[in-house]
């Protein structure tokens, strides 16, 4: 989606426009093909070839404009970054380069050089680089009055080896929060742009791929023990994207509608580009995962005997001195080749990458398989198409965790235990991790399938229109597979669940959409030019699900619902339609300053049957000051203030507006109903009001700045009202009295700290702050959550902690906590705790997030990269040490409670409603080691030896250390709820507790890039 | 040939104009296919619209469905109050459901107050009674809007909706400690029980009208069930007197999806979730095997690996259909109302009544005290596991076992002493009338 720059741009508009454009291209091409030779032989060559770099990441650049200063002789790199200009017309010029997104270039270089190597560094404020904003084309930034973070992905993929896209968005973009699940391989992400703005709808930004848009669903598959953990944005393989774009939040998203308050997220897939040949990549990932220091992380469990004995019990102690490791080392594969090529005409880029990756327990592990095809074609001057086909195909085997894992067992086991049922060796839940291992495998097959047909046309010199069709086509079978449990393990289960059982959720999406826009660009007078766009989207989803579950085979093997003993199933399908429609003016004078309206009108299916339509107004104004004549400050080269006002809207979810019962099975097993959902035919999307100011620039010719602050409202804020059940409706009622109020800072930096011939050091940093807040809930005192700790309260953030909090309590003889003292909130003075109410312990969401990473580069050859990032300012609830001191009683506290302040013992001996809680609630502020690595680019030389144009090695470790107080397993880690039965839930990452989940993994990964 | 000399003839314009209309309809049926798939209405093929169910043609399914939920929310009822009584102990892993038994209970615990009627581990109580208890309520209220000509058998589905709505009532008097109606005020034990008197005022005169016997038996046991908690003995007397002692009002349950299961035996048998408490094992009367109270080692531990499973054969299959109103608990009703009276003879004959349908030794008798306690004890046994212990418990004020403050076995924690179930803060929170507020 990038366009060159100005010049190449109108070069090649031109050729394109005229037949004989081409025609004389094309002769001139071959005069000089023709005449070279002769020339060669008879004199020194003045021709000059090399390769152009990323200095950051030694990738190769494609389509950098190379030529020779002070003339017109100039040429485009390939996609191995290779250039060759046949003759630079003199013994010794100047070379000058130029890439949209890096900082120009100029090297004084001898004619006939060959291996030429120049390294680029990549600039953030780039004010011609075009990015996609949702119109006809895509908008400068000069013109655009909100941020847009860009993460040029096939670089960053190299530097970082990222498994997958969450991973490749964090860190990388300012003010997007992505929180992991669990460190199971397979397992996905969520992302939350500036934080939260919504209480009770999805907070996932809405995914285009290539300008359409695609099923986005964070916690997939099954919903048993952290069988949901996969997220769709993760099929897209990392290898075929050239960049994404991030546009954060309403102020941006107007034209997107009705379900872009969240934000958008652009994924911009390769595309070929004409070349002489077909450029072949070939990409090798070898990597390994493991639990760093299981020893040091996991505790030793407790319990007294009927006789006052305490044995202790540790399982990493026990299996060790058995000579058995519970957990192995995880093993990443991957394999990618790519072509691509074409002429002026067509150009294609086909790709097909194989995943087959194992997780640190036998029952993880997955494989993947995807391809992925575009084709640009150009059929005439005022008409270019592009098709891209991608499909994935492949099983995750998520394991499980929560509490049928070996994680829980090691979590949760007891001395007693072992003592009591010796077979279970103590492990909590009675389940050794072999058992589970043999027993349970959670999995999802996916087939995803995703096609768009884009169509431009330029009728005219001052218009242009452009209609995008596109279709996702995801099929999942999630699958709870509890097998025949062998014969040595049945004493540990139910004569029933020993039999094993089966639950199967097929969950199939169809999303289809249908995206024409036009823009008409007229010169009002010599320095006004107009920009009118109209425009107007269709989006349709079904999806269509079954579920089948099975329960007891008779033999062991059997796997399907078929062979089950006891058989329940059921279908349903659900559609969803919006259509809107759009129109924005922009007005720029003299290409600096530019003021930019639009408005949005949409409606959708979900709506109650009383609201209309939903319309979204938005404003933006940019102006780059630098460009101005009595722009003085001459170190500061470029300066763009922009601000930008708009609102954009948040659908709730279907049905949520109609009142209905559920068919069942009555009595008598007759046919009958049941109240299911109380609705609200008045309900309406959340709409979220943004303000964004904020500039962009560049000081010294080496440091760029982006600096935002935004100013977030959400009004008709929709709350997922519990319903009293005396009104006899179970569940909740979606409605539209809430108001969330949410602001920040967001500042993206890079610095060319040195830049050297054979050195150089750049430092990117970004941080982002958020603060969000309930301002109205709509006269309701609360409401709870799962875990019940967390609640949304008027006044305080969104699902904020909230509990007992002890401030003074004595032991008694027998270790028992008496005299319970409790926060007595606000301005009051403690209380006795029966009578002393929750108090607010904490937020959620980080307050602030950001990452620094450096990168050394030495003799253009090898990089050095390492990044840091942090989350900081938010809690977390430690339900391992609730359930295990709490709870389940296995903590020394529970047996030697002498030893503890007598404040924790209060909450062990009374947390486990988690009522009294404050000691379980911690600070999960932490920093990450999260990537390093070293990059080596072989010279050219060495690279042909394998026939390839272009070799490259990196080793890269992730995750490598954490700083952090936070004192349980990992402050990453959540248990994903999966409140619906076949439906992902609208929002698992709200729900914030830790427990007995996979931490994040230390990984190595070794990767080999070839092109030929 | 005229023909086709005037398609030879045709100009150039008039042939377009042709492919023009040929385009005009291809567009037009391209709309008309497009509005298929642009419709914004909802589709809902898989639920029922409200606007749609509330019509007089529906009034048997109405009745039915409240009938149904009534079914299963008393098997979810009769397990956590077991839990929570003395009749069943925990044995699951799940520790969502350890705060039945451990007697934890507190208003903001989801299993109780949200669970629903399809949790076959864990159960729920306020929520599939109270839906129960509206959905019998509504249909009730729109019963009594229709005529009998828009509804043929009226009379009769008014009797069943206000029995069942009677005896959602019974259920949520009986156990809670405060409880409300159609997001209505706090209300106390006594005053649902009085609504519930008067829901089986109205099915038994609608009984009558109709002349259904079952209903009008089911309403006067239900009647004289609540008119004993209310203290009003000889209204109560009356009303069980009526009722044949072979008369059996049942819950039905079948195999066919885990809502219609007997929840009581699906714990039992299958999730090996609850084993009977140890207190209900091994009963005999004068040294006889008490055939009531049939409870047999099953020779398995429970989910959690170490509680043995003791099971009552009373609910021998997941189709096993629970008592909701019988001629035996009447007779247990009229000995109740004989002791109030004074009539400790009578009471005794009413024991001995029930003991010799179970081929049980006679009761010789004894002090009206220990003939009080004698029939506290042939209640506990004749109406095991029927969702009556929890009120015995909390009317008589039994001492609860183990004593609050014992530790919970196997899983951590403490007994409680919780004996009523609080009103959930779901109901206080969203109920409009409360608003959070305690009454």
């Amino acid at each position: 989606m990038r366009q060159e720059t100005g010049q190449i741009r109108a070069r090649t508009a031109s050729a394109l426009a005229s037949p004989r454009g081409w025609c004389s291209t094309a002769i001139t091409a071959l005069l000089l093909v023709a005449s070279a030779t002769p020339l060669l032989a008879q004199q020194p060559s003045r021709a000059v070839s090399g390769t152009v770099v990323s200095a950051a990441t030694l990738t190769p650049i494609q389509g950098a404009d190379v030529r020779v200063q002070g003339s017109e002789t100039g040429v485009l790199t390939d996609v191995s970054g290779r250039f060759r200009i046949a003759d630079v017309g003199a013994d010794q010029v100047t070379i000058v380069v130029r890439r949209i997104r890096f900082q120009p270039i100029t090297q004084t270089v001898r004619a006939g050089t060959t291996d030429l190597r120049l390294a680029m560094t990549e600039a953030t404020v780039q004010l011609d680089e075009v990015v996609v904003t949702g119109t006809t084309v895509g908008t400068q930034q000069r013109s655009i009055g909100n941020s847009v973070a860009s993460i040029s992905a096939a670089q960053e993929l190299e530097r970082s080896a990222v498994p997958d896209v969450g991973n490749l968005i964090n860190a990388r973009a300012a003010g997007v929060i992505v929180t992991s699940g669990s460190g199971r391989a397979g397992s996905g992400t969520g992302i939350a742009i500036r934080g939260r703005s919504t209480i009770s709808l999805n907070q996932q930004p809405l995914l285009y791929i290539d300008g359409v848009r695609v099923a986005n669903d964070v916690a997939t598959g099954t919903r048993a023990q952290g069988g949901a953990g996969v997220a769709r944005l993760n099929d897209i393989a990392p290898e075929d994207i050239e960049s994404i774009e991030i546009i954060k939040g309403p102020a941006a998203a107007t034209i997107y509608g009705t379900e872009a308050s969240n934000g958008v997220i652009q994924v911009i897939t390769k595309r070929g580009r004409a070349s002489d040949k077909a450029r072949w990549g070939l990409s090798l990932r070898q990597g390994t995962s493991w639990f760093q220091d299981p020893e040091g992380r996991l505790p030793t469990n407790y319990g007294k005997t009927a006789t006052g004995e305490i044995l202790s019990w540790n399982a990493m102690e026990m299996e060790k001195a058995r000579g058995f490791d519970i957990w192995k080392n995880g093993r990443m594969q991957s394999y990618t080749g790519s072509v691509s090529g074409g002429t002026n005409l067509a150009q294609y880029y086909v790709s097909s990458t194989y995943d087959t990756d194992k997780g640190i327990e036998p029952n993880n592990y997955l494989d993947r398989f995807s391809g992925n095809a575009n084709i640009n074609m150009t059929p005439s001057p005022k008409i270019d198409v592009n098709a891209r086909v991608g499909y994935v195909t492949g099983t995750t085997h998520l394991g499980s965790d929560y509490g049928l894992g070996a994680m829980a067992g090691t979590l949760y086991g007891s001395p007693l235990l072992a003592q009591a049922v010796p077979l279970t060796r103590g492990y909590g839940f009675n389940v050794p991790p072999e058992v589970v291992w043999a027993v349970v495998d959670n999995s999802q097959e996916l087939n995803r399938f995703t096609g768009s047909l884009t169509f431009n046309h330029r009728p005219t010199s001052w218009f242009t229109q452009r209609f995008i069709a596109g279709l996702d086509q995801t099929s999942e079978d999630n699958q709870n597979l509890n097998n025949f449990v062998p014969t040595q393990w049945k004493p540990l289960f139910s004569p029933s669940a020993a039999k094993g059982s089966l639950l199967q959720d097929t969950r199939a999406i169809t999303y289809a959409s249908g995206d024409y826009s036009g823009t008409a660009k007229f010169n009002l007078t010599s320095g006004l030019v107009s920009n009118t766009s109209i425009g107007g989207q269709y989006y349709r989803k079904k999806t269509r699900l079954g579920q089948v579950t099975g329960r007891e085979f008779p033999a062991p093997g059997l796997k399907t619902a078929a062979a089950a003993a006891i058989r329940d199933g059921q279908q349903d399908f659900i559609v969803n339609t919006t259509i809107g429609l759009y129109a924005q003016e922009q007005l720029g004078w003299n290409d600096r300053l530019f003021l930019t309206g639009a408005v949005r009108v949409d409606n959708n299916s979900a709506f109650g049957e009383d609201f209309d339509f939903a319309t979204y107004p938005k404003v933006a104004a940019t102006w780059v000051i630098s460009e101005e004549p009595f722009w003085k400050l001459g170190f500061i080269n470029t300066l763009k203030l922009r601000s930008a006002y708009g609102v954009s809207g948040l659908q709730p979810d279907v049905f949520t507006a109609l009142r209905t019962f559920q068919p069942i099975t009555g009595t008598g097993d007759q046919a009958a109903v049941t109240p299911q959902l109380i609705g609200n035919p008045d309900l309406k999307p959340e709409r979220g009001t943004e303000l964004e100011v904020g500039f962009d620039a560049m000081a010294f010719n080496r440091l760029s700045l982006e600096f935002t602050y935004f100013n977030k409202k959400t009004k008709d804020a929709i709350l997922l009202r519990p319903v009293a059940p005396s009104l006899g409706f179970p569940g909740s009622q979606y409605v539209n009295i809430g108001e969330v109020s949410n602001h920040g800072l967001e500042a993206r930096a890079t610095l060319q700290a040195l830049t050297r011939d054979n050195f150089s050091w750049e430092i990117t940093g970004n941080v982002g702050t958020t603060k969000d807040k309930i301002e109205n809930l709509g006269g309701i005192p609360f409401i709870s959550l799962f875990p019940p700790v967390q609640r949304h309260v008027q006044g305080y953030p969104i699902g904020g902690f909230w509990a007992k909090r002890v401030t003074s309590a004595t032991l008694d003889a027998n270790g028992k906590a008496q005299d319970l003292q409790c926060d007595g909130g606000p301005g009051a003075a403690p209380m006795p705790c029966a009578a002393a109410p929750v108090v607010f312990l904490g937020t959620i969401t980080p307050k602030a997030t950001g990452a620094v990473a450096n990168t050394f580069t030495f003799w253009k050859q090898l990089s050095l990269y390492a990044l840091v990032d942090f989350k900081n300012g938010n809690k977390i609830l430690d339900a391992n040490e609730y359930a295990r001191c709490a709870a389940l009683s296995v903590c020394e506290v529970n047996v030697r409670p002498e030893k503890y302040d007598p404040r924790y013992v209060a909450n062990a001996q009374n947390g486990s409603s988690l009522v009294i809680a404050d000691e379980f609630i911690h600070d999960a502020s932490f920093a990450m080691l999260r990537e390093v690595s070293a990059t080596y680019s072989l010279p050219e030389k060495y690279a042909r030896y394998a026939r390839a144009t272009r070799a490259s090695f990196t080793l890269a470790g992730r995750n490598l250390h954490r700083w952090t107080g936070f004192k349980g397993l990992d402050p990453e880690s959540r248990s994903l709820l999966t409140t619906s039965s076949i439906t992902p839930a609208a929002n698992p990452f709200q729900s914030t507790f830790d427990q007995a989940v996979t931490p994040t993994l230390a990984q190595f990964i070794a990767t080999l890039n070839l092109t030929f | 040939m005229r023909i086709t000399q005037k398609w030879g003839s045709t100009p150039v314009a008039s042939r377009s104009r042709g492919w023009r209309y040929a385009y005009i309809a291809l567009f037009a049926g391209t709309l008309g296919a497009c509005d298929q798939i642009t419709s914004l209405d909802q589709e809902a093929p898989s639920r029922v619209l409200a606007n749609d169910l509330y019509k007089p043609e529906n009034a048997q399914l109405l009745v039915t469905s409240t009938i149904s939920d009534f079914e299963c929310a008393l098997a979810q009822y009769i397990v956590a109050t077991g839990l929570v009584g003395d009749e069943l102990i925990d044995a699951q892993l799940s520790q969502a459901g350890w705060d039945y038994d451990r007697r934890t209970i507190v208003p903001s615990l989801a299993a109780y107050s949200t669970g629903l009627c399809t949790s076959t581990q864990v159960p729920g109580y306020y929520t599939p009674i109270s839906i129960a208890r509206a959905t019998a309520d509504k249909i009730l209220t729109a019963l009594e809007g229709w005529t009998d000509e828009e509804v043929p058998n009226r009379q009769a589905l008014i009797a069943q909706a206000a029995a069942y709505a009677g005896y959602s009532l019974v259920l949520l008097g009986e156990s809670s400690c405060s409880a409300a109606l159609d997001g209505g005020p706090e209300l106390t034990p006594e005053q649902v029980l009085t609504e519930a008197e008067a829901r089986f005022t109205k099915a038994i005169d609608a009984a009558q009208a109709a002349n259904n016997t079952d209903i009008l038996n089911m309403a006067r046991v239900g009647r004289a069930r609540v008119r004993v908690d209310l203290k009003k003995f000889a209204e109560a007397k009356a009303d069980a007197e009526s009722v044949p002692l072979e008369y059996v009002h049942n819950a039905t349950y079948s195999a066919a999806n885990a809502r219609r299961e007997n929840l009581v035996q699906t714990q039992l048998y299958r999730g090996l979730f609850s084993s009977v408490d140890p207190s209900f094992r091994n009963l005999t009367v004068e040294g006889v095997a008490d055939t009531r109270v049939n409870v047999i080692d099953a020779g398995v531990n429970g989910q959690d690996g170490q509680t043995p499973i003791w099971r009552a054969t009373k609910y021998p299959t997941i189709d096993t259909p629970i008592p909701i109103a019988s001629g035996d608990e009447a007779i247990l009703l009229v000995a109740e109302a004989d002791l109030d009276a004074g009539d400790v003879t009578g009471a005794v004959d009413a024991i001995n009544a029930l003991r010799n349908k179970a081929s049980l030794p006679t009761y010789g008798g004894g002090t009206a005290d220990e003939v009080k306690a004698q029939l506290i004890e042939e209640r506990r046994r004749e109406l095991f596991l029927e969702g009556q212990r929890i009120n015995d418990i909390i009317r008589f004020n039994i001492p609860q076992s183990p004593d609050a403050g014992t530790p919970f076995p196997l899983k951590g924690g403490l007994y409680g002493n919780q004996i009523c179930f609080p009103l959930p803060d779901v109901e206080r929170n969203n109920n409009p009338t409360l608003n959070g507020k305690s009454s």
